[in-house]
């Protein structure tokens, strides 16, 4: 029987020649990543084990991210501090600091830590994003605590299930589009659970690397555990030149590989969606919700904070005004990308156009920056819109690709952006 | 007994979010601190099932339906277990999140059929090492995947740290090297 990309990579972290789905695997992972938020509980953990370091801290990143601000009333002083006193201590390399970094998820690409056919344990699914290059990322928890001191931990084997995407996006369409229909379809039901999704077809080829990596990055919410495509020479080109020397392994499924579902989209069928709240499945067209009035728009998190991203949201902003009552804010992922939209002028569109655009960070979408209060409507490019995640229990979060948000944004309520933009 | 359960069952239905519906995100988003299991445990469930506050005892067992506690960030299964919940069975969940329980030592265990086996308020027995759930009030019992050692003795430990712990006590003793887990 042939085996999927997953199947694949694991086989490689197992030492094995081949793993079978819903086996009981010890694999020692290519890398471990985490963020600051459970230190202060790895630090317990391991006083409590007697651990001083890391077994192999190479292969280990750690990322302030999720608290980039440590503002008053928080405590991410405290737990920022206390994780820059173990890196002072141990000497530990692979440390991503609060202006030297971004999302996990982009460290890990932008700095050639995620490579073809490397695994991966991490503390959040949504770094399911580095499988646009190739790299496996298997989402535990502070579990991850386990791998950085011991290198190696058990998994079972996950099916894998294939969506094909065909076609091209019409006008105003956006990957973001892609996510929602795949929530619509799946998020309200376990078929994808705890599955690997494998995206492949021509309609991913054409996708920038940058909204591949969207895309997987929101895989979760339709169900899957992880998420992962084939590497083709776009995507090559782009880890050769950070991987700097560092090994990598190509991996396709094979013909007869075993996929536990398959399905299937034409891009050229979608049309800007938004999700309404509070669950990912409550997607609707546009059409539906427009002319809801909105009291903030938000374009970043780990779904949409990418250079193409700020792209989409600039071309929209771009002469215009975010309307009066409404407060936009913009997270680029990484200093990286930050300078980069420097470079491009957006970040001129975006203060000329009345949004604060914020240093990298998952600010907005952990929920302690932005907050909304009762009955405030928020649309954003966020990765949850359940209740309470940015305030008030009663505040209402609608998602939308960046073009849905900046249209909207500009509009002070709901909005089509096709009516914004150049044909 | 390691891997042996049997207490009253309090039953759930599909699709109940760990995040917005068993707790809700205030419990989340102060992660600066090691977790709160008392505050967490008074949260639980509080407004999905009114007398659930109320009645729990120690070593009563939680059924859910199809995506159980879907998302759920770690705080959930800590409000859970603190709650005196020792067991989980549901019909489907992240493997995140049988991770989660296992880790902490309280088995959550995907089990297809569940919900048709047991209603609420009925004694629910489970014997992890032989894969095997009974209600004792029909006398009904399902088959379900037998538990690997591995995560057997982690339950009985108390979860992974002390499984972690005590492997690397029995190796070669010197607390500033790094403990091995056992394969």
């Amino acid at each position: 029987m042939g085996q999927t990309i997953a199947q694949k990579i694991i086989s490689r972290a197992a030492g094995r020649e081949a793993v079978t789905p819903g086996e009981f695997v010890m694999v020692s992972p290519d890398y471990t990543v985490g963020c600051e938020l459970y230190w202060p509980m790895h630090a317990k953990h391991m006083r409590d084990m007697g651990v001083e370091r890391f077994a192999n801290p190479d292969k280990v990143v750690l990322v302030v991210d999720h608290t980039t601000y440590t503002g008053t009333g928080t405590a991410y002083e405290r737990l920022q501090s206390d994780l820059r006193d173990f890196v002072k201590r141990t000497g530990f390399k692979n440390f991503f600091d609060v202006g030297r970094a971004g999302l996990r998820h982009l460290v890990m690409t932008e700095r050639g830590f995620a490579r073809p056919g490397l695994f991966v344990f991490s503390d959040e699914p949504n770094i399911a994003s580095i499988g646009a290059f190739g790299a496996l990322n298997m989402p535990i928890s502070w579990e991850v605590l386990v791998t950085m001191v011991t290198n190696e931990n058990w998994i079972q084997v996950p099916d894998t299930a294939r969506i094909t995407v065909t076609g091209k996006m019409g006008h105003g369409v956006y990957v973001r589009d892609l996510v929602q229909a795949v929530n619509r379809d799946f998020a309200a039901t376990d078929k994808l659970l705890p599955m690997c999704l494998e995206y492949a077809g021509p309609g991913i080829a054409d996708l920038s690397l940058d909204n591949r990596q969207a895309l997987l990055a929101c895989a979760y919410h339709a169900g899957a555990n992880t998420a992962i495509m084939e590497v083709d020479d776009k995507a090559l080109a782009y880890v050769e030149e950070r991987a700097k020397g560092r090994p990598f392994y190509v991996y396709k499924s094979d013909a007869d590989a075993k996929f536990a579902l398959e399905a299937s989209y034409d891009l050229s069928d979608l049309s800007p969606f938004v999700t309404a709240p509070p669950v990912q499945s409550n997607v609707v067209e546009v059409g539906e919700v427009k002319g809801i009035k909105i009291n903030q728009a938000t374009v970043g998190s780990c779904a949409s904070n990418r250079l193409d991203d700020l792209r989409a949201a600039a071309e929209i902003l771009k002469g215009r005004q975010v309307a009066s009552g409404v407060t936009m804010y913009i997270s680029p992922g990484s200093q990286e990308i930050y300078g980069q939209a420097a470079a491009e002028g957006l970040l001129t569109t975006f203060t000329e156009a009345g949004a604060v655009v914020m240093s990298p960070g998952c600010n907005t979408c952990w929920g302690y920056l932005g907050v909304l209060n009762d009955e405030e409507v928020s649309i954003s490019t966020h990765q949850e819109n359940y209740r309470g995640r940015n305030g008030s229990f009663n505040a209402k979060v609608y998602l939308g690709s960046p073009y849905v948000v900046a249209a909207s944004a500009v509009k002070g309520e709901i909005a089509d952006p096709r009516e914004m933009l150049a044909d | 007994m390691a891997g042996k359960y049997r207490g009253r069952v309090w039953k759930f239905g599909d699709n109940l979010s760990g995040d917005d519906g068993i707790l809700d995100f205030s419990a989340v988003r102060d992660h600066s601190q090691v977790f709160d299991a008392k505050t967490l445990s008074k949260m639980c469930f509080a407004t999905i099932n009114s007398k659930f506050q109320e009645e729990v005892k120690q070593g009563d067992i939680v059924v859910g339906g199809a995506s159980f506690a879907k998302p759920a960030h770690d705080q959930v299964v800590v409000g859970i277990q603190a709650a005196g919940i020792e067991a989980i069975l549901c019909e489907s969940c992240e493997a995140r999140f049988v991770r989660k329980g296992f880790n902490i030592g309280i088995p959550i265990i995907v089990c297809p059929g569940i919900t048709e086996l047991v209603e609420q308020d009925q004694t629910l027995e489970v014997d992890l090492a032989a894969g095997l759930v009974t209600n004792i009030d029909t006398g009904v019992t399902l088959e379900t995947n037998a538990c690997p050692d591995r995560l057997l003795e982690m339950l009985e430990l108390g979860g992974v740290i002390p499984y972690l712990a005590q492997h690397f006590d029995r190796g070669d003793g010197n607390k500033d090297s790094p403990p091995r887990a056992a394969g």
